[in-house]
C-alpha cells in the first residue's frame, strides 16, 4: 500500500478497490446497475482488476466459486441492488453448503431509503442470512475497509464459505479515511484448531488395533490441502479410503486402496466396506444424509472417529465415538508425527486380509444398460475420459445422471479437478463454474459435462465465454429427459413421466448463434474425432451427444428413512 | 428436556435476528427469548429457553458458537433455576383472597383501580403453573411475561 493512498481521503468505491488490491484480487465476476456505478467508474480506470460481465447474476456467483475451487483463493462477485442481489441466492447457498470462500458485494439503495420499499430495494442481509457464513450492511464509509478485511478473514478461514457485503449507494459515494489493517482478530471467532497430542495417540491406537478400518475423506481434506498427508497415512497403515463426492480427488482414484465414492449413488463396495468396518475415520465431512446409511451400519458395532474443522459437523447426524475438532491437515500431520515418534502395534495381517476382501468386491463392477440403437451415456463418458485424460482436465458437472456417470467413469488423481455441486445439487452450476476455472487455470483443458436439462439453466453464459474467450468444452449428454428425476419416476411411480420429458433447442445452432462451435455426435465411433476437434478448437464448444433416454444411473443403494 | 441457554453477543444491529433465525431455520424450538445489554454496552446477553435431548442441545450450542457476533454460549442446563418477571392484570372484589394467594409468591400490587389490580410477580420459571393455578379463581384480564433469565 502506498503512503499516497494512506494519506488521502477516498470514496467508498475507491476504498473498495484499494481493499481488493490489498487482498491480491485481480478477477471480479459481476453485473452492473445504477446503484453501483461509482464502483464501475473505478473499474473503468483500473488496470490491475479485471471485471468479467456475466449474463445473469447467479452465474457470477457460480463462476466466482469455480474460480475459488480451482485457485484456492477467495472468489469475488459484484452485483447491483434488488434483483441483482436476489439472483445471487442460489449461488450463495451452493457455496455455503460446499464450503468455498466467496465475497459477494451487493449494491443497496441510499441509507435514508432503506425500509421504504424503494426502487430495486431488497433486504439483502435478511435474505442471505441463512445462506452465508456471515453478512454485513455497511452503514458508514469509515467501517468499509474493516468490514472487507473481516469478510476475507471469515470467508477463507475455518470451514470456508460465502460472505455478503451490502453497500448503500451513498456509502460508496461518500468520503472516508482509508486504513487497512494487516492484523486480523475477531472476538468470538477462532477458526484455527490444532489436534491435541493425546487425541492423536488415542485415534491412532484405535486405527492400529482395527481389523477392518476404513478412512472416509470429504471436501475438508481438499480445502485443507491435506491430500499428501492422507495418502501417506493410508498407505503406511494399509487402510482403504473412500471419499464423499466433495472429496473426490483427494486420494488418487487409480490407487489400490481407493474405493471411490461412498453414498446413495456411490460404489457399492465402498458402501459395503463402510457398513462392515470396525473403525471408521471420517475426516473433513459432515456425514450428511447421502452417505449416512453405511455410517449408521458401521456404528452399530464399530467405532466412528470424526475429525472436522467445524464442530457443528460432528455428532450432528450420528454420534461419534471420538470427536476431534481440527483442520484435516493439522490432524493428519499430528497423527503421522505420533506414528513416527512412538511405537504402535499395527494389526497388519488382518488389515491385509481386509484389503484383499474389498479388492474382490471391487472387481465385480457391472453397469446394466437397456437395449438401444442410441449411444449409452456412460459409454460416451468412458470414451471422453480416454480422449482427455492425458490433459488432466478440470471437469465441471451439472447435476443429474451425467454427474454420477462422470464420477464413475473418470479417475480423478488430484484434488481441485472436479467441480460439482455436492451439497445443494444445483443444476446450472457447472457451466459458469467452468468459466471461473478457465480464468483460474488459463492453460488447462476445462470441460463442463452436462445434461440437456442442466445446460439450459445457464446457457446464456455462452455469450460470456465467447466475449472473453473462455474455451469451455461443454459436453451435453442429450437424452430428452430430466434423467435423474425420470429415473425416480420409473422406479417409484411406475413410469408415469410427469414434467420430466424436456425439449431442447438445436444445441449446435445455439452454439453457432453465440459465435461458438457446435458439434453433434450420434455414433460411438465419432466420439474421438469430435473430442479432438473440440480440444483443438481455440474457443468454447458445445458437443451434443444424442444418447439413450432410459438408462439408469447405477448403482442404486436404497435410502432408508 | 428444557434448557436455558445464555448467549453473550456483540450488541450490534441484527444480532437478535441472527440468533432467532438459527433456531427457526434448523427447526429448534424457542419457548422464550430475552435480550438486553450487559454492563459493557458493546455487548448484550440473550437468554433462551428451549427443548431437546442432549445431542440437540449440544448441536444448538455449537451452532450458536458458529455465529460471528456470538462471543460465548453457556448451557445453564436444566438444573439451575431461572426466573421470570410477569405482570398480571385481574379483576376481583375479594382483595383478602387475592392477598392470601399472592403471599405464596414474590409479588406486589403495583396498581389498583377499583376492582382491577395490576400485580408484579417474580417467579421461578417452574413455579409459574402454580401461580396461574392459584389465580384461576380471579378473572384474569391480561398477562405479560418477560421470559426466563438466569445466571
Amino acid at each position: 500500500m502506498s503512503n499516497e493512498v494512506l494519506d488521502r481521503e477516498l470514496t467508498g468505491a475507491q476504498i473498495f478497490m484499494e481493499c481488493l488490491r490489498n487482498e491480491g484480487v485481480d478477477t471480479i465476476f459481476g453485473y452492473p446497475g445504477a446503484i453501483i456505478l461509482s464502483i464501475y467508474e473505478e473499474l473503468f480506470h483500473s488496470k490491475d482488476i479485471t471485471h468479467y460481465l456475466v449474463r445473469h447474476e447467479q452465474a457470477a456467483i457460480h463462476a466466482a466459486e469455480g474460480y475459488a475451487r480451482v485457485s484456492g483463493k477467495c472468489g469475488i462477485a459484484l452485483v447491483t441492488s434488488g434483483p441483482g442481489a436476489t439472483n445471487t441466492i442460489t449461488g450463495l447457498a451452493n457455496a455455503y453448503l460446499d464450503g468455498y470462500p466467496l465475497i459477494v458485494f451487493t449494491g443497496q439503495v441510499n441509507s435514508n431509503l432503506i425500509g421504504n420499499d424503494a426502487f430495486q430495494e431488497a433486504d439483502v442481509v435478511g435474505l442471505t442470512r441463512s445462506c452465508t457464513k456471515h453478512n454485513y450492511l455497511v452503514k458508514d464509509v469509515q467501517d468499509l475497509a474493516r468490514i472487507i478485511k473481516e469478510a476475507f478473514y471469515i470467508a477463507t478461514t475455518g470451514k470456508p464459505g460465502p460472505v455478503v457485503i451490502d453497500i448503500p449507494k451513498n456509502v460508496l459515494e461518500s468520503k472516508g479515511n482509508f486504513n487497512y489493517t494487516e492484523d486480523m482478530q475477531l472476538e468470538g471467532y477462532s477458526p484455527k484448531m490444532e489436534l491435541d497430542k493425546n487425541l492423536a495417540s488415542k485415534a491412532l491406537k484405535y486405527l492400529c488395533e482395527a481389523k477392518k478400518p476404513v478412512i472416509l475423506a470429504g471436501g475438508g481434506v481438499l480445502t485443507a490441502e491435506a491430500s499428501q498427508e492422507l495418502t501417506e497415512f493410508a498407505k503406511r497403515m494399509n487402510i482403504p479410503v473412500t471419499t464423499t463426492m466433495m472429496g473426490i480427488g483427494v486420494y488418487g482414484e487409480d490407487d489400490d486402496l481407493n474405493l471411490g465414492m461412498l453414498g446413495v449413488l456411490g460404489n457399492y463396495w465402498a458402501n459395503h466396506a463402510v457398513s462392515e468396518c470396525d473403525v471408521l475415520l471420517a475426516i473433513g465431512t459432515r456425514l450428511n444424509d447421502r452417505i449416512l446409511n453405511p455410517v449408521l451400519n458401521c456404528v452399530k458395532s464399530g467405532k466412528l472417529i470424526h475429525i472436522d474443522i467445524d464442530p457443528c459437523a460432528i455428532s450432528k447426524t450420528v454420534k461419534a465415538n471420538m470427536e476431534i475438532t481440527a483442520d484435516a491437515k493439522e490432524a493428519l500431520s499430528s497423527i503421522i508425527e505420533e506414528l513416527n515418534q512412538n511405537w504402535y502395534e499395527n494389526n497388519s495381517e488382518e488389515k491385509t486380509n481386509w484389503v484383499a476382501q474389498i479388492k474382490q468386491m471391487k472387481s465385480k463392477k457391472t453397469v446394466p444398460v437397456v437395449e438401444s440403437e442410441k449411444m449409452h451415456a456412460h459409454r460416451v463418458l468412458e470414451k471422453i475420459y480416454e480422449c482427455t485424460k492425458e490433459y488432466e482436465p478440470i471437469v465441471a458437472t451439472e447435476v443429474g445422471q451425467h454427474q454420477i456417470w462422470t464420477v464413475q467413469n473418470f479417475n480423478f488423481k488430484k484434488p481441485r479437478k472436479l467441480l460439482t455441486s455436492g451439497g445443494l445439487g444445483t443444476m446450472g452450476f457447472g457451466f459458469p463454474a467452468a468459466m471461473g476455472a478457465c480464468l483460474a487455470e488459463r492453460n488447462s483443458l476445462v470441460l463442463d459435462i452436462s445434461g440437456d436439462g442442466s445446460i439450459q439453466m445457464n446457457i446464456q453464459e455462452l455469450a460470456t465465454c465467447v466475449e472473453y474467450h473462455l474455451p469451455v468444452k461443454v459436453l451435453i449428454l442429450n437424452n430428452g429427459y430430466l434423467g435423474m428425476v425420470r429415473q425416480w419416476q420409473e422406479k417409484f411411480y411406475e413410469g408415469r413421466y410427469c414434467g420430466t420429458q424436456i425439449t431442447s433447442p438445436d444445441f449446435v445452432k445455439v452454439a453457432e448463434a453465440y459465435g461458438a462451435k457446435g458439434i453433434r455426435v450420434e455414433r460411438e465411433e465419432d466420439i474421438e474425432r469430435a473430442m479432438k476437434e473440440a480440444i483443438d478448437y481455440d474457443g468454447p464448444v458445445f458437443i451434443d451427444f444424442i444418447v439413450e433416454s432410459f438408462d439408469f444411473a447405477y448403482p442404486w443403494v436404497e435410502k432408508r428413512d | 428436556m428444557k434448557h436455558t441457554i445464555s448467549i453473550l453477543v456483540k450488541n450490534e444491529s441484527g444480532v437478535l435476528s441472527r440468533v432467532s433465525n438459527l433456531f427457526s431455520s434448523r427447526g429448534y424450538k424457542i419457548e422464550s427469548i430475552t435480550m438486553a445489554p450487559v454492563l459493557d454496552e458493546d455487548y448484550a446477553r440473550a437468554t433462551i429457553t428451549t427443548f431437546g435431548d442432549d445431542l440437540v442441545i449440544e448441536q444448538i450450542t455449537r451452532q450458536l458458537n458458529k455465529l460471528i457476533p456470538v462471543i460465548n454460549v453457556s448451557d445453564i442446563g436444566a438444573k439451575n433455576s431461572s426466573f421470570e418477571l410477569a405482570f398480571i392484570k385481574l379483576e376481583t372484589s375479594n382483595s383478602a383472597d387475592l392477598l392470601k394467594t399472592l403471599a405464596n409468591f414474590d409479588s406486589k400490587i403495583i396498581e389498583k383501580n377499583k376492582t382491577i389490580y395490576t400485580i408484579q410477580v417474580v417467579c421461578e420459571e417452574k413455579k409459574y403453573p402454580a401461580l396461574i393455578k392459584g389465580l384461576s379463581n380471579f378473572e384474569i384480564i391480561d398477562i405479560v411475561r418477560s421470559g426466563a433469565v438466569a445466571i
